[in-house]
């Protein structure tokens, strides 16, 4: 059952998964905590993902969310070995939680949010992919400027398709 | 008109019952401004009146003449207010209701008579239009109802007319009535207003059985009929053959059916005026569809044909339309049952006198629909250029080849015309993929040279650059030869004894003309180039000279196809699967292609049309990848960087935490549950009786293993379904899980109550309550801190339930359990033992919660949770 929130969480009470659960979200938050060392470009240096206090220095959309869920213990979300997936394969693997529709109600912290043009994805710049952190925001990493912290159904110029959930 | 005969004869039938006395019986309530605001009014001067109602118009008129010499009334006839006539039957018994209307015209005389006309309540809904507006998911008589209430109608009778339509919609050009009647039209249904100012909507009631009895009564009719016939005093048939038509002849031109189709009716076969109309059909997809319109064409000529007019003496009640009645006059020989369509009422010093007008069963009124306005909108022209989001990068996107989405998008901008931009755009989409797959390549099967090869500049003596792939590797097909070149991209008709001109290009432009065309288009557009009409090297080769070439040539086959855009997508879709089959040479097989085309169109146009609203709605903002909307406001309750780094600082779980020691008085209130469904459960057919405490028996070899998140694995297990068995609650020192409702019962005790009332399973009466726990555990283990918070969350929840289904705060003895009157709390080895010797098949070996568990002090736990409550 993974966490509703991970808003003041004392972590000695979680269960394995919910701890590896808590720490994607806290992986993530330290990337948007610290976005002016992060830029933006497809490689996936996955040797070189170390966790917080460590950080990668280049990260795109996907590879943040592959990254988190990396140094949080997590299988790969895109069901290889490496962490190397990209959009298309995130929304090839995992559960769906919702499409268009899906309310935060049903959303949980570590949740991937997808936006694009078809399903199914066929990766590249024309989609997006955001990991979902509570409260009805997304950490999305897709541009030089760094992570920034937004509404998961705002505008990024791609329409909204759904959400999806993995292994924590 | 064909009969009007006098066939009376004096004192066959009764006299005409003149009923002076009526007249004075007859009150009006006028509804105006007497003082200040508006009241009613009853006056009882109606010196006589007409009212017509039918079915068959809209509106039904009034008149009415009231004495008034002494100019009592005269507040009437106030410029601003208005004037609201109910005529009423002051008899107890009579006809109560006559006409409810609103006054059109007024006049006042010099011999003191105000001579009244007007419409019936109808006339709220006609003289007002309806503003334009759009429901979805509605029965479109709920709509109708609220806006005639809205409209200031006394009562709205709807009769379920309505079936739940997807959209219904209104343009702002239709007026209320239209509105409504195009709406219950479409179900088939009328709409009028009743003598009462009610609207009515409902459907004719051709089947039902004889209302009235006109005329003279059968001899065996019983005496219940013979008493309700009404004598007939006068009688008028009229036919009329002008509105027949023998013959149709529709010229449909839909976008999908263009041809023309007779109907003939053979009833009038032998006629000599035999009328031939011709019909504009507009809608039809399908033959049988126009068809069907021509035959509803003929009908509408039958319709109201033959009509009677009866005379009849007053009832003293009024007649109602929307009925059946039978007719049987003798002296003629004329019976038959017919269906009311109108009534007149006209009462005058002379007496009182309805006439009823009476139409053919099933041929009374029209069955026409109105058709449906047609409100434009979507995207029908091109997103204004220059935005940010260029529709063409967006169809880049979900193509092939990215840099080809704004050749397509300019392509179809040029050639569009007056269809639809999106549709367009779709098709050119479908047919670039179905003629080459998004490819640049020679048309397959030719016979020379080989398929499937992207095309590639190579210029007379030049090294050819592509043939090599990344890792230098031979491309397959590519050759630094100039000849095999030749060979793969000669296009035109007897180059290296090529059989037959060839498809170029994503478009599989085939035809010399349009190959040259666009070699034109490309010469014209690039100044520079000099290859001219080269079959080899020309614009036909290049991808956006291509496209927009094979866009002009598809758009010209539109034009071929004398189609226009009009009705729904479906029509353009079946234009331009037709100018498709065109494009491909307009053989029967090119017509089977089309189909395949059109599929795929469909699919395109989607990812088109929200590609085009994007840009639509790309107003200035100036992000590039990004959302609009960034925030910097971190929420709070957020881990700080200090508890990011310790997260991570042990790469494993942080592990088992040893319980904090219990104290201080129970919390009051529910602890937090979540719900875990478990398949397990059957419906429960007797109240709770019995609270059960179980243990779950996590671990059989430690008997005092107490680890966290116990009771969520325990709810997972139950919500498998796989052993069969579940349980209301899990409980461990930290959380509670639901597995199945109170209202169910779940299955976790055995046997049946023999002895209680009903001798149900005993998980009928129970409700069950699983502890992280064993049965072997001793007192001090069930004292440290681990039990001790468990039992603690426990005695919330229990009781909650206690309090809830009133069920006493006790520990139940083995006999009060058998004796099934007292509700309490126990364990599962009381129940067993209760029940043990009445059950001797059931499994009935468990202990738990076992012979150390706490009850003194769980009780008390309890007693005090609910104290606190």
């Amino acid at each position: 059952m993974p966490l509703i929130s991970v808003d003041n969480i004392d972590p000695s009470v979680l269960s394995p998964a919910e701890f590896r659960q808590y720490k994607v979200c806290c992986a993530a938050i330290w990337c948007l905590r610290h976005k002016d060392d992060l830029s933006y470009g497809a490689t996936r240096d996955v040797r070189n993902w170390h966790p917080p206090p460590s950080m990668p220095n280049v990260l795109d959309c996907s590879a943040l969310i592959h990254y988190c869920f990396k140094v949080a213990g997590c299988p790969d979300p895109s069901e290889n070995s490496n962490y190397a997936g990209n959009t298309a394969s995130l929304w090839g693997s995992g559960i769906l939680v919702g499409g268009k529709n899906v309310t935060t109600g049903q959303m949980r912290p570590g949740d991937v949010c997808f936006y694009g043009w078809k399903v199914p994805m066929v990766g590249g710049d024309s989609e997006h992919a955001t990991l979902y952190v509570g409260q009805g925001k997304v950490i999305s990493q897709g541009s030089e400027e760094g992570p920034f912290l937004v509404g998961y159904k705002s505008d990024f110029k791609k329409p909204f398709i759904g959400v999806k959930r993995y292994r924590f | 008109m064909m009969l009007v005969r006098r066939w009376l004869k004096r004192g066959s039938v009764p006299p005409p019952v003149v009923n002076a006395s009526h007249l004075p019986s007859i009150r009006a309530v006028i509804t105006t401004k007497w003082g200040r605001g508006y009241t009613k009014r009853v006056i009882p001067h109606v010196e006589s009146f007409y009212v017509d109602t039918s079915l068959d118009n809209d509106a039904d008129s009034w008149q009415i003449t009231l004495g008034d010499p002494t100019g009592d009334y005269l507040a009437m006839m106030n410029r601003d207010s208005e004037v609201r006539i109910e005529l009423l039957s002051a008899d107890p018994g009579g006809a109560g209701h006559i006409m409810t209307g609103i006054a059109d015209d007024l006049s006042y005389d010099q011999d003191g008579a105000y001579t009244i006309s007007g419409r019936d309540y109808a006339s709220l809904a006609l003289d007002s239009m309806v503003e334009p507006q759009k429901w979805k998911k509605v029965k479109p008589m709920y709509v109708i109802g609220n806006q005639a209430k809205q409209l200031g109608y006394p009562q709205v009778s709807l009769n379920n007319v309505s079936k739940w339509k997807k959209v219904i919609k209104t343009d702002g050009s239709e007026t209320y009535w239209e509105f409504w009647f195009r709406l219950v039209r479409n179900d088939k249904a009328y709409l009028w207003v009743g003598p009462n100012g009610a609207l009515i909507l409902n459907r004719l009631n051709y089947s039902e059985r004889p209302t009235y009895y006109f005329g003279t009564p059968k001899k065996d009719d019983p005496e219940l009929i013979q008493t309700a016939h009404i004598p007939v005093e006068g009688l008028e048939i009229r036919k009329s053959t002008q509105g027949r038509a023998y013959k149709i002849w529709t010229y449909v031109n839909s976008g999908k059916l263009r041809t023309t189709i007779p109907v003939t009716d053979m009833t009038i076969d032998d006629w000599v005026k035999r009328p031939v109309k011709v019909m504009q059909d507009t809608q039809s997809g399908k033959v049988t569809g126009a068809k069907k319109r021509a035959w509803n064409e003929i009908y509408e000529g039958k319709v109201g044909a033959v009509e009677i007019r009866l005379v009849i003496s007053d009832p003293t009640y009024v007649i109602s339309p929307n009925r059946m009645a039978r007719v049987r006059i003798p002296e003629i020989d004329f019976i038959g049952t017919y269906f009311i369509v109108g009534t007149k009422v006209q009462a005058g010093p002379d007496g009182f006198v309805q006439e009823i007008r009476l139409r053919e069963k099933e041929m009374a009124l029209s069955r026409r629909v109105p058709q449906e306005p047609k409100i434009p909108g979507r995207t029908q022209k091109a997103p204004a250029e220059g935005g940010e989001a260029d529709v063409g990068e967006q169809i880049g996107a979900f193509i092939p080849r990215p840099d080809w989405g704004n050749y397509f998008e300019n392509a179809a901008r040029e050639h569009q015309g007056f269809w639809d931009f999106d549709i367009f755009t779709a098709f050119l989409l479908a047919i670039a993929k179905q003629e080459s797959g998004f490819r640049n390549i020679r048309q397959i099967g030719m016979n020379i040279g080989e398929d499937r090869i992207e095309w590639y500049p190579v210029l007379p003596g030049d090294p050819d650059p592509a043939d090599k792939d990344t890792h230098g590797r031979q491309k397959p097909g590519h050759t630094n030869s100039r000849p095999d070149w030749e060979l793969n991209f000669a296009n035109q008709v007897g180059t290296h004894g090529l059989s037959q001109e060839a498809g170029v290009g994503p478009m599989q432009l085939t035809w010399r003309k349009w190959k040259t065309n666009a070699d034109d288009w490309y010469a014209d557009h690039h100044p520079k180039a000099n290859h001219g009409r080269d079959q080899y090297l020309g614009g036909r080769w290049d991808p956006e000279s291509n496209i927009m070439e094979g866009a002009r040539y598809f758009k010209s086959c539109l034009d071929q196809t004398h189609m226009e855009p009009g009705g729904d997508d479906s029509n353009q879709f079946a234009a331009m699967e037709k100018a498709y089959a065109l494009y491909n040479g307009g053989s029967s097989e090119s017509y089977i292609r089309a189909k395949a085309v059109r599929k795929v169109a469909t699919r395109f146009l989607d990812p088109v049309r929200a590609a085009v609203e994007t840009a639509q709605a790309d107003s200035a903002d100036d992000s590039t990848d990004g959302g609009t909307l960034t925030s910097d406001i971190f929420p709070l309750g957020w881990p700080n960087n200090e508890q990011i780094i310790a997260a991570f600082q042990r790469s494993m779980w942080w592990g088992q935490v040893p319980s904090a020691p219990a104290a201080g008085p129970i919390s009051p209130g529910l602890p937090h549950i979540e719900f875990i469904k478990s398949p397990v459960y059957t419906a429960r057919l007797a109240d709770i009786l019995w609270i059960v405490i179980h243990t779950m028996e996590n671990n059989s070899k430690t008997p005092d293993i107490e680890e966290n998140n116990v009771a969520y694995s325990v709810a997972q297990d139950f919500a498998t379904g796989k052993r069969g068995v579940s349980s209301h609650y899990c409980i461990d020192n930290l959380k509670v899980y639901q597995c199945v409702y109170d209202k169910f019962a779940a299955n976790a005790t055995a046997g049946y109550a023999v002895g209680v009332a009903g001798g149900l399973s005993t998980d009928q009466y129970s409700l069950q309550f699983e502890h992280a726990g064993t049965a072997e555990q001793t007192a001090a283990q069930w004292g440290d801190n681990y039990s001790q918070n468990m039992l603690r969350l426990s005695a919330r929840v229990v009781a909650d339930k206690c309090k809830k289904y009133g069920i006493q705060v006790r520990h139940l003895t083995v006999p009060e359990i058998q004796g099934g009157l007292i509700s309490g709390i126990c364990g599962h080895n009381d129940i067993n033992d209760a029940f043990r010797a009445s059950n001797p098949g059931s499994d009935m070996s468990h202990w738990d919660p076992g012979p150390n568990f706490p009850w003194a002090d769980y009780i008390q736990m309890v007693q005090d949770a609910k104290d606190a409550m």
